[in-house]
């Protein structure tokens, strides 16, 4: 169900080391394959279900590697490639406003830096950028209402 | 009914809180700028804030608890540990002011803290390890040559581990020995610094002491052998290293140590264990962070007994009161990054500990919680009973996998992968244990963990449309997406 949206984003297909051990972790569309199989995945609020196995999300922190707890148990990991690097666009997750935009075109971004701000639902949310890269355009003007999926702005 | 102030924070002061209100006293307590969210405060009738957010400007603060226990008409002090628990200037003070301090008397605290003291008069009936005090980098020198290399350096009004030296070479002696005394210093304002023969990789095995100067009776031994940087993360009771004559060799020989000192009130005497000999190391005058292994092997409250030969009053216990029975652990969780053991303060999201029968959680957390950075990394103790070691193991296992600490990392995964370690559940560790550590996890768990960091964020939140649960998945799912409480972070690509 949440895997629907694939389609627009574009499918993955990476190598993810978990403490000791490279997994192949190929997304298309719904369906996740492991190692050339194919796995039952379900997220829900806190955690997340693999072939019926439920492990709680205790604590994340994005680093390299990342580091993860998971039912009281550590797990550093790492990516060889992601589909982040490959983003091109920035839409609009949700319906708002533009209250802010902190980049200006033809900059050069970090991964995780504050690009937009826009408000939904009296809620400030922080759009952050998923990729390194320079700003190509910026499709948007301040206060300017967007609706769900609109681009924001473009990566060169 | 008397009043008693409880000068100190966290698990502890809730601890003492509840012996308080068994014994029919009622707690007071005290709380600093940063603790004023702090659950102790609830489990005090009277509670004072004593300004200030650094130890110094609170709980060390000598003065205002003073004022405070006057304010709130204490006629008892119970310093918990850490803080002022063994100053021997608080408890003159205290004395003083006519306030009973709960702890031992002045100068057997004077005696424990004087760790050069102490050793010459444990030695009188207890082995203890070939050294002295140094007044020199030429005299370190020569007695370290003298004694042999490895050496260790150590504050002699010191603890904790600060201070510590480990010189292998002669070479490095100099350098160790200045630096060793200028840490001491700052720290502990005294630069006496004392060097003995250093022990590699020891057990470290300590004496549970109850005296009240005519009676005086052993609780057994706490082995605390896991530790980093010389702190404590678990021990339990008995210890796994010890023969039956062994045990009764040690506790003997504690309590001849606690006659000779001529101390009262609980204490603990610690020695290094190594190839079948222990070594007498020090006396630590106050209520340890590991005493509930103790307790709950023997039916004790310590705080209790504490209170009672504090009070003036004979302990009502003899050595033959005391049975042992079972197994007892203690897992110390730390808000500590598991990899790096750099303390985390942060806000907990939630906060369930594990229930059941034979399972005890010292706490001051709750869910929503802000952790200072203040104070110590302590922000829990799980201790679990059974009649077998192996029993307790299992029984922590389960409590640990049950126990849920989000939005802050802990040290759960360090003890998970603890308890998992063939030498632990040997029984055969010492305390180099965690150096030769590996990480245990699970391998269904690493899946999960791979697909979690694939699967991207944004699909995670593109899920809200789809479920029509809005506001809760978007606050659950940002809420671990975000660093931070009060902000959504979102990842978002085209």
């Amino acid at each position: 169900m949440i895997l629907r949206e694939i389609y627009q984003y574009g499918d993955s297909n990476t190598k993810i080391q978990v403490n000791n051990t490279i997994y192949d972790i190929d997304i298309k569309g719904e369906v996740i394959t492991l190692d050339g199989k194919e796995i039952d995945v379900n997220l829900s609020d806190d955690n997340i279900t693999i072939e019926g196995n439920t492990f709680n999300i205790d604590f994340t922190e994005e680093g390299d590697p990342s580091t993860m707890i998971l039912n009281g148990m550590l797990y550093l990991v790492s990516k060889e490639n992601s589909i982040y690097s490959s983003v091109n666009e920035i839409k609009a997750p949700m319906n708002g406003r533009i209250i802010n935009i902190l980049v200006n075109e033809g900059e050069w971004v970090n991964n995780s830096q504050i690009l937009v701000m826009l408000e939904a639902m009296k809620m400030q949310n922080q759009i952050r950028s998923p990729r390194k890269g320079t700003i190509k355009s910026i499709k948007i003007v301040k206060d300017q209402s967007v609706k769900l999926g609109d681009i924001l702005l473009t990566f060169e | 009914m008397q009043k008693i102030l409880i000068a100190n924070r966290g698990e502890i002061a809730i601890r003492i809180a509840q012996t308080c209100k068994k014994l029919n006293l009622i707690p007071c307590g005290i709380y600093s700028d940063a603790d004023r969210s702090s659950l102790h405060i609830q489990h005090c009738k009277d509670a004072i804030n004593i300004g200030g957010r650094l130890p110094q400007e609170s709980y060390l603060d000598i003065t205002k608890i003073i004022e405070a226990a006057k304010k709130l008409d204490c006629n008892l002090i119970h310093p918990g540990y850490g803080f002022l628990s063994e100053n021997e200037n608080f408890v003159k003070i205290c004395k003083r002011e006519g306030i009973t301090f709960i702890g031992p008397s002045t100068e057997a605290m004077a005696l424990a803290g004087d760790k050069v003291k102490a050793k010459k008069i444990a030695s009188k009936v207890a082995p203890v390890i070939q050294g002295r005090e140094v007044s020199s980098d030429i005299d370190a020198l020569a007695l370290s040559e003298n004694i042999g290399f490895p050496v260790i350096l150590k504050a002699v009004e010191g603890g904790g581990g600060r201070g510590l030296r480990v010189v292998k070479t002669i070479e490095e002696l100099k350098q160790a020995f200045l630096s060793s005394k200028n840490e001491s210093l700052l720290s502990f304002g005294s630069d006496r610094i004392y060097i003995e023969k250093y022990i590699e990789n020891p057990r470290h095995i300590e004496v549970q002491i109850l005296s009240d100067n005519s009676n005086l009776l052993h609780l057994g031994e706490r082995e605390c052998s896991i530790q980093r940087r010389h702190q404590k993360l678990i021990e339990e009771t008995p210890s796994p290293a010890l023969s039956q004559e062994k045990r009764n060799q040690i506790t003997a020989v504690a309590k001849n140590i606690i006659k000779e000192m001529e101390y009262d009130n609980a204490g603990t005497v610690e020695f290094l264990f190594k190839n079948g000999e222990f070594y007498f190391m020090e006396v630590n005058a106050r209520i340890q962070v590991e005493h509930p292994i103790t307790e709950v092997v023997t039916g004790i409250d310590i705080v209790e007994q504490q209170i009672q030969i504090a009070t003036g009053e004979e302990l009502l216990i003899n050595q033959d009161d005391i049975n042992f029975k079972g197994h007892a652990m203690e897992c110390r969780i730390n808000a500590e990054h598991p990899l790096s053991f750099v303390p985390y303060p942060g806000i907990v999201k939630n906060f369930v500990p594990p229930q059941g029968t034979n399972i005890r959680v010292d706490t001051a957390l709750y869910s929503g919680y802000s952790i200072p950075i203040f104070y110590d990394s302590l922000i829990s103790k799980l201790i679990c009973f059974g009649m077998s070691r192996h029993e307790v193991i299992e029984k922590m296992k389960n409590a640990l996998l049950a126990f849920r600490i989000t939005g802050i990392p802990s040290t759960i995964p360090f003890h998970i992968s603890v308890l998992h370690d063939r030498r632990f559940i040997e029984g055969k560790y010492d305390t180099s244990f965690i150096h030769k550590m590996k990480t245990f996890a699970e391998k269904k768990g690493e899946i999960a963990a791979a697909i979690f960091a694939e699967i991207p964020k944004k699909l995670q939140f593109l899920k809200i449309d789809e479920k029509n649960n809005e506001d809760k998945w978007l606050k659950n799912r940002l809420a671990w997406i975000s660093k931070y409480d009060t902000e959504r972070n979102l990842s978002v690509w085209g």
